[in-house]
C-alpha cells in the first residue's frame, strides 16, 4: 500500500494528480466541486487549489471498533472518478482492516510501521465506539479496541471519528448500553478530534473533511465537535419542504394525499428540526435526492442518542415515556387523594359545627347585665 | 426504470432563492464592468427546486456558445443570452451532474489554457523539437 | 449532559413526572372543592339556581355592564386578548396538537404555523402590557402577592422560550426546545396549587354566584 523507499523529495498533492494523468484543467474542477462540497465560497478555489498544490500526501491509520462497517461502505460506494475517490487517492491509507490487502501480522505490522515512522504527523481516523464494559467483547489481533485506540491516538496529529458511533456512540450505546460503549471523545482527551457523525455520514462530508485537513487544518467545529460546513445547517431550515410546514400542511400517513403532494413529515416523525447535517443540500447516491425527498421523514443519524430519541415515527414534540395511561392513574391518584382531602375537610366542618355552642336567651342575658 | 418514471409528483416547491440569485448574477455582471472581477455563484449548494432551476434557465437564456470539455468526466460551457454569464455544468464519468456554476466573466476560469500546462507544454515542445534536430542532424552525418 | 441528552430528559422522565403532578393535582384540587358539598336546602326557592347559575356564567364572560367595561377597559381588552391567544397557540399549533394526540388519543386540524407565531407574539406583548399595568396601578399592586408573579413567570416563559426555539434564537434550537418543554413543565407542576386554576374553577365558582343570586327565597 505504501512505498516503503526513502525519497529525497516527499511527494505533493498536486504532483500525485498531475501523476495520475490528471491536468491543471482537471485539478481546477476538482477544486471547484471541492469548495461546493465542503460548503466554501467559489472565490475560494484558487486557495483550495494553491494548498492543495503544496499538501503532502498525509499517512491515514483507519480503525475500526463496534461498527457495521457501513461508514467504509459509503466512502467506497462512491462511484469513481468522483471527488470522494480522488482524495481516497490523494492520501495514503496505511491501515484498514477491511480494505487492506494483507491480513494477520503482516496488518498488524503495517499499523505499528505506519504509526512510528510517521509519529506525530498521522491522521487517525475512527469508526465505530468503543467498548468499556469488558474489553473481550471487541478486540482486533487480541488487542482490546480501549488499548489500540490509546495507542494509536499518543501519535496522532488528528483523530476524525467517522459515524456516529465513533463520534458519540450510537448504535451500541443505544439503551441499555450493554457493552458500556463510549465514543472516542469520551476516552481521548488531548488531541483535536473531528467528529463526522451520520449513520453513516455522506462520503463527501468524509472526504471534504480529510480535504480541509489537507488543505487548511482542522475545520471549525460545532459544539459537538463535527466541522461547521457541513453540520451548520439545520435539515428543517434547508428543507424544501418547509414551506408546507410554514402553511401548517402535513402528511399524516405515508400513502395519503398530503404524502402524495410532498407535504411537510413533521407528523410522521421527521426530526428535522433538531438535526444538523448535510443531506439536504449534498444529498446522497451521487446527489440523487436524500431521505426526505424519498417520503420518509429524518431519522436524526448525525445527532447524539439518535436512537433511543423516542422512535423514528412519533412526532418530536411527543413526549417519549408519556401514555395515555400513566395520565389515568394520575387521575386516579388524584382522585384517592382529593377523597381522603375531602373526607378531613368534612370532618373539620363537622367538628367545627359540633363545637358550636347553641346560645340561649337566657345565656345572652346574663353575659350582658344591663 | 428512471427516477421521473416513479408516480410521484411534488406540489410545486418554491425555496425563494430564485431571485436572490438573478440579483446576486445582475450585481455580479456590474462587477464585471465596473472592476473586472470575475464572478462564480455555486447552484448546487442552494436549495434549489427543479421549477426553480428550469426558470432560471428561462431567464438566462440560450447563447451562442456550447462547449463540452473531456476533463475527468465531462464539462459542458454555455454562454447565456447575457454576454459574460455563463452556465457551467461538472458531469462524472456516469455523465451524473455533480456540479452547476454561474460564472460572470469574459471566459470561464477552466476554459482558459492553464500558466502551468503552458509552461509544461513548452518544455515538452522544446525537449521534442531539440531531439527531432538530434535526429535531423544524426541523418545528415 | 449535552443539549440532546437533556432535550430527551425533559421529553422522556421530566414530562411524565409534570404531566403526573398536574393531573393528580388538578383531580385532587377539584375533588377536594366539590366534596366539600353545600348543604341541602329543604326550602323551595322562588328562582331557579340552575338558571341562574348558568346565566350568571355566560354574563359574566361577556362585557355587558357599559360602566365596568369602560372603567375597565384595558384589563377586560388585554385580558381576552392574551387568554385567546394562548388558546390559539397551545390548541391550534401543529406540534402542540400531535402531542396532546399522543396522550389523549386524538387530535384536530392546526392553524399554519405563522398564524400562530402571530399569536404569540400580540400574546407576549398583552402579558408584558398585564405585568406593566399590574405593577403601575397602586391597586393592583397592593393587592399583588409573590404567587401572582410567579404565574406571570411560567405562563410567558413558554411563549417566549417557544418563540425562541421556532426562529432558532439565542441558543441551539434543541437547547431552545429542551427550555421550551422544561418551562411547560414547571407551568404544568405549578398549576393545580397556584391561581391558575382559575381555568378549572373559574366557571365553577360563577355557578355558584349565580345559583345564590337566582334562588330568590330562604334557605332552611
Amino acid at each position: 500500500m505504501r512505498t516503503t523507499q526513502h525519497e529525497p523529495h516527499e511527494e505533493t498533492l498536486g504532483e500525485r494528480l498531475r501523476s495520475q494523468g490528471i491536468s491543471r484543467r482537471g485539478f481546477l474542477k476538482f477544486c471547484g466541486l471541492l469548495a461546493s462540497s465542503m460548503a466554501l465560497a467559489p472565490a475560494m478555489v484558487p486557495k483550495i487549489a494553491a494548498a492543495l498544490e503544496q499538501a503532502k500526501r498525509p499517512s491515514v491509520i483507519w480503525l475500526s471498533f463496534q461498527e457495521c462497517t457501513g461508514c467504509t461502505e459509503s466512502l467506497t460506494r462512491s462511484h469513481s472518478p468522483s471527488i470522494e475517490g480522488l482524495i481516497f487517492d490523494a492520501i495514503s491509507l496505511d491501515y484498514h482492516h477491511t480494505l487492506q490487502a494483507a491480513s494477520g501480522y503482516g496488518a498488524e505490522e503495517a499499523r505499528a510501521e505506519a504509526m512510528k515512522e510517521h509519529y506525530g504527523k498521522y491522521v487517525l481516523v475512527v469508526d465505530g465506539s468503543i467498548p468499556i464494559g469488558n474489553p473481550g467483547f471487541s478486540t482486533i489481533a487480541g488487542i482490546s479496541n480501549l488499548d489500540m485506540l490509546k495507542e494509536a491516538a499518543a501519535g496522532a496529529a488528528a483523530i476524525i471519528a467517522v459515524g456516529t458511533c465513533a463520534a458519540f456512540g450510537g448504535l451500541p450505546k443505544a439503551d441499555p448500553n450493554p457493552t458500556g460503549a463510549v465514543s472516542v471523545a469520551d476516552i481521548i482527551k488531548d488531541k483535536p478530534i473531528i467528529n463526522v457523525s451520520g449513520c453513516p455520514p455522506i462520503p463527501v462530508v468524509i472526504t471534504g473533511t480529510i480535504a480541509h485537513i489537507l488543505t487548511f487544518g482542522i475545520p471549525e467545529l460545532d459544539s459537538l465537535g463535527r466541522p461547521k460546513a457541513f453540520y451548520g445547517q439545520n435539515i428543517h431550515d434547508r428543507c424544501y419542504r418547509r414551506p408546507f410546514y410554514e402553511r401548517g400542511l402535513f402528511a399524516e400517513t405515508f400513502d395519503d394525499e398530503g404524502a402524495k403532494a410532498g407535504w411537510c413529515l413533521y407528523k410522521l416523525g421527521c426530526k428535522g428540526p433538531v438535526t444538523y447535517n448535510a443531506c439536504a443540500t449534498l444529498k446522497w447516491n451521487e446527489g440523487t435526492s436524500f431521505p426526505i425527498e424519498a417520503g420518509h421523514g429524518c431519522i436524526g443519524c448525525s445527532e447524539p442518542n439518535f436512537w433511543d430519541f423516542g422512535g423514528f415515527y412519533k412526532a418530536l414534540s411527543i413526549p417519549t415515556g408519556m401514555t395515555g395511561q400513566t395520565a389515568v392513574y394520575a387521575a386516579a391518584a388524584g382522585i384517592a387523594v382529593g377523597v381522603a382531602a375531602g373526607a378531613m375537610n368534612k370532618k373539620a366542618k363537622m367538628d367545627a359545627d359540633s363545637l358550636h355552642k347553641t346560645v340561649t336567651v337566657d345565656e345572652l342575658n346574663q353575659e350582658s347585665p344591663s | 426504470m428512471s427516477l421521473h418514471a416513479i408516480p410521484v409528483h411534488a406540489e410545486a416547491a418554491v425555496t425563494g432563492n430564485l431571485r436572490p440569485v438573478q440579483h446576486e448574477i445582475r450585481q455580479a455582471l456590474s462587477e464585471l464592468i465596473a472592476h473586472g472581477t470575475h464572478g462564480m455563484i455555486d447552484l448546487h449548494s442552494l436549495p434549489f427546486s427543479p421549477q426553480e432551476y428550469a426558470a432560471l434557465d428561462d431567464f438566462l437564456g440560450e447563447g451562442e456558445i456550447d462547449l463540452t470539455l473531456n476533463v475527468l468526466g465531462k464539462t459542458r460551457l454555455r454562454e447565456s443570452s447575457y454576454a459574460g454569464i455563463w452556465r457551467v455544468e461538472h458531469f462524472d464519468d456516469n455523465d451524473k451532474r455533480i456540479g452547476y456554476f454561474i460564472e460572470i466573466g469574459h471566459v470561464p476560469e477552466i476554459l482558459r489554457s492553464q500558466c502551468d500546462d503552458i509552461k509544461e507544454g513548452l518544455a515538452t515542445m522544446t525537449t521534442i523539437l531539440a531531439m527531432e534536430e538530434n535526429d535531423n542532424e544524426d541523418d545528415a552525418t | 449532559m449535552n443539549e440532546v441528552d437533556f432535550l430527551l430528559w425533559v421529553k422522556g422522565p421530566a414530562f411524565t413526572v409534570a404531566v403526573v403532578i398536574f393531573v393528580a393535582g388538578l383531580v385532587l384540587r377539584l375533588f377536594e372543592i366539590l366534596s366539600l358539598g353545600r348543604k341541602h336546602n329543604f326550602a323551595v326557592s322562588k328562582g331557579d339556581p340552575m338558571q341562574g347559575g348558568l346565566r350568571e356564567m355566560w354574563r359574566r364572560s361577556i362585557p355587558a355592564d357599559k360602566a365596568t367595561f369602560e372603567r375597565s377597559l384595558f384589563t377586560i381588552v388585554a385580558g381576552y386578548v392574551f387568554h385567546i391567544g394562548l388558546f390559539v397557540v397551545i390548541f391550534l399549533l401543529a406540534a402542540h396538537i400531535a402531542l396532546i394526540k399522543s396522550v389523549i388519543g386524538f387530535g384536530w386540524p392546526n392553524l399554519p404555523t405563522p398564524v400562530v407565531d402571530a399569536f404569540a407574539v400580540v400574546t407576549m406583548i398583552a402579558l408584558i402590557a398585564v405585568l406593566v399595568h399590574r405593577l403601575r396601578h397602586p391597586v393592583k399592586r397592593f393587592l399583588s402577592k409573590p404567587g401572582d408573579y410567579v404565574v406571570w413567570a411560567v405562563t410567558f416563559l413558554p411563549l417566549l422560550t417557544g418563540y425562541m426555539a421556532y426562529h432558532h434564537l439565542l441558543l441551539s434550537p434543541q437547547m431552545m426546545l429542551g427550555l421550551h418543554i422544561l418551562s411547560v413543565e414547571l407551568l404544568l407542576v405549578l398549576f393545580p396549587f397556584t391561581k391558575l386554576m382559575h381555568a378549572f374553577t373559574l366557571f365553577l365558582s360563577r355557578w355558584y354566584n349565580g345559583a345564590t343570586m337566582g334562588m330568590r327565597g330562604v334557605k332552611s
